[in-house]
């Protein structure tokens, strides 16, 4: 119980606040290399497999956890920063590495920013950990549950399935390379002709300009330029993806899909951190109303969906950059099973609810302790429907015919918890801990929703938003919306500071975390040979599976802990 | 009647400490808050999202 492998990944929106209002900005690019290169300084790192170049690429930490520059490939200046906890066993482990991480990252800032300063911009840096930015863009977090994606003759039709795609992969690897270095050499050859042309009659030099600024994502020209490349990309995934997005929406973790359903569309009530959208109306989460479908059918990025199976697809498209493990690891039985659905949470007893709640309706569902579970009937409408009430008073259909609220879909799950946690073969505490907060606050939610007030972020923002003494711009309630986020100086850490939102995890117990692995985990033995190979003179790359010692030819590779059944 | 109006006295002191801890957040939030919000959230801008 409550003992499965669990991690999540977190986007950072990233603030830069000039001393000089009238100065540029510096790239995020920019920013997140200092922000790394301070983090190497605080802790032993080593180069991780992902993103290519050193200075903006993955590294990984010495307590097994990760930092990485996420961007677009049409917006190489706007990324953000993400960062992962290494691999973690249980919610109380998951919600410590969270806030280690954290307190890595609010240590590397102050360095960041005297490098950043050094580099000629004066201003002061900061990290929001959210989801959603005033201008409505979707970023944030995703959780991660070691979960087995199908077991019997379902797991076989998955595995048939997956050897009947493998004739389309020299034909993708063709296609997509063909595409990719004609599109490249086409930009190149109209920005090399435009400067020579644009050199030779300098009368034509404006008319030629935006070509010659193609492959700058900084312009306009040269971001729709970036957009449609990706466009392209997206494209030519089409013969591969599309196959494979079919056959994981018919045999992948359908037990979980058909049985946890109506839990993950109703979580938000616990789990969203609150968003002022557009319009004023307040929405109970950040993702909840960018959500598109349940599961993925595709790559592009606006495809967002409950059941993110991006993993996967992102293991099968490993065949462009001719690496064949990761092909090989998707005839695994066990799987990380992603979620989309998640807001970033600022309090932690909100962030302890996420991943305890999900791991223990795992659990059941894994058991089939969920099979009279109730079905939303549209249920991507359903959560579109729950996250725009505050009131908590919506109720969707279910398929029995009967039409449920949040609440009563959550305390239907809590009540099996209960049954199940005092019917475990072993005592656990912790499960037992958890189902009694889990109680505890839905019966909060329902009866007294003023004692949530620094426990559950949406009742916390709001709370913030409408309990101001002075009436406020919609700019300055969208700033508390935003500023409740951030790292060290937002709103919720100095609810913290005051004693008015409870912590869960000590400071100790952080410091420890910062600095060491994860016991019975594969992040143990990664970050034993992060430490071990520093100052070796070797070239170690890094990834969650492996360690490499040397050149991709003749190096050494040290595999981690496999948790995944083959079987 | 006397150990309820004792029990009320030692109530009343700490709801009142919470109550005013209660209001100077709001108010320290609020006041924060004011302070260059079209700026803050620009700076905070993520030009094309993420994942």
């Amino acid at each position: 119980m409550l003992s499965r492998l669990l991690g999540v990944e977190t986007e950072y929106a990233i603030r830069y606040s000039p001393s000089d209002e009238s100065s540029v900005r510096p790239s995020n690019e920019l920013i997140f290399r200092a922000v790394a290169d301070a983090v190497r300084r605080i802790v032993t790192t080593h180069p991780g497999e992902r993103g290519g170049d050193p200075g903006r690429g993955q590294i990984f930490t010495q307590n097994g956890g990760a930092l990485y520059y996420e961007v677009l490939p049409h917006a190489l200046s706007g990324g953000l920063l993400e960062a992962s906890t290494p691999e973690c066993r249980g919610p109380s482990q998951l919600l410590l590495y969270q806030k280690a991480q954290e307190s890595l990252l609010l240590q590397a800032l102050p360095i960041a920013e005297a490098k950043v300063r050094a580099a000629g911009w004066d201003g002061e840096l900061g990290l929001i950990k959210n989801c959603r930015d005033a201008e409505g863009h979707v970023y944030g977090a995703q959780e991660n549950y070691e979960v087995e994606l199908a077991r019997g003759p379902l797991l076989w039709i998955y595995r048939l399935g997956l050897v009947l795609l493998f004739p389309l992969l020299p034909i993708e690897f063709l296609l997509f390379w063909t595409v990719a270095l004609s599109v490249i050499f086409a930009v190149l050859a109209v920005v090399a002709l435009t400067s020579l042309l644009g050199a030779l009659f300098p009368s034509i030099q404006r008319v030629l300009a935006p070509f010659q600024s193609l492959s700058d994502d900084t312009t306009s020209i040269g971001r729709r330029a970036g957009y449609l490349a990706m466009w392209i990309e997206c494209l030519m995934y089409l013969p591969l993806v599309v196959p494979f997005t079919a056959l994981l929406r018919a045999t992948a973790f359908t037990k979980i899909r058909r049985t946890a359903t109506a839990f993950f569309i109703s979580r938000p009530i616990l789990t969203g951190t609150g968003s002022l959208m557009k319009d004023g109306t307040f929405a109970l989460s950040e993702k909840g109303p960018a959500m598109r479908r349940m599961m993925r059918t595709f790559v592009e990025p606006d495809n967002r969906p409950v059941y993110d199976t991006g993993n996967l697809v992102k293991f099968l498209m490993s065949i462009l950059h001719v690496r064949i493990a990761p092909l090989f690891a998707l005839f695994h039985r066990r799987q990380r099973f992603q979620l989309g659905l998640s807001d970033s949470n600022a309090a932690q007893i909100a962030e302890y609810l996420k991943v305890g709640t999900t791991s223990l309706v795992i659990d059941m569902a894994e058991a089939g302790f969920l099979k009279d579970a109730p079905r939303p009937k549209k249920p991507v409408d359903a959560l579109h429907a729950i996250v725009l009430d505050p009131t908590l008073k919506t109720a969707i259909a279910v398929k029995n015919g009967e039409a449920m609220t949040a609440l009563q879909l959550q305390r239907w799950y809590h009540a099996r918890a209960v049954e199940y946690v005092a019917g475990g073969a072993v005592a656990s505490l912790e499960a037992r801990e958890l189902v009694r907060l889990w109680g505890e606050a839905l019966e909060g939610l329902e009866n007294d929703p003023a004692s949530m007030i620094g426990r559950l972020d949406w009742v916390t923002k709001r709370f913030l938003i409408e309990g101001s003494p002075v009436e406020l711009s919609t700019a300055a309630k969208k700033k508390i919306d935003l500023k409740y986020h951030e790292l060290g100086s937002g709103y919720l850490a100095e609810m913290e500071r005051r004693g008015a939102a409870p912590a869960l995890v000590g400071e100790d117990e952080i410091a420890h975390a910062v600095e060491h692995p994860p016991q019975e985990t594969p992040a143990r033995a990664r970050g034993l040979l992060i430490r071990e190979l520093a100052g070796s003179g070797a070239r170690v790359t890094v990834s969650w599976d492996s360690i490499r010692i040397g050149g991709r030819i003749g190096g050494r590779v040290i595999r981690l802990d496999d948790y995944r059944g083959r079987t | 009647m006397q150990k309820t109006n004792e029990a009320r006295k030692q109530e009343t002191p700490n709801n009142d400490a919470e109550k005013i801890a209660i209001e100077d957040l709001l108010a320290d939030v609020a006041l924060d808050a004011q302070k260059r919000p079209e700026a803050y959230l620009a700076e905070t801008i993520v030009p094309e999202g993420g994942e």
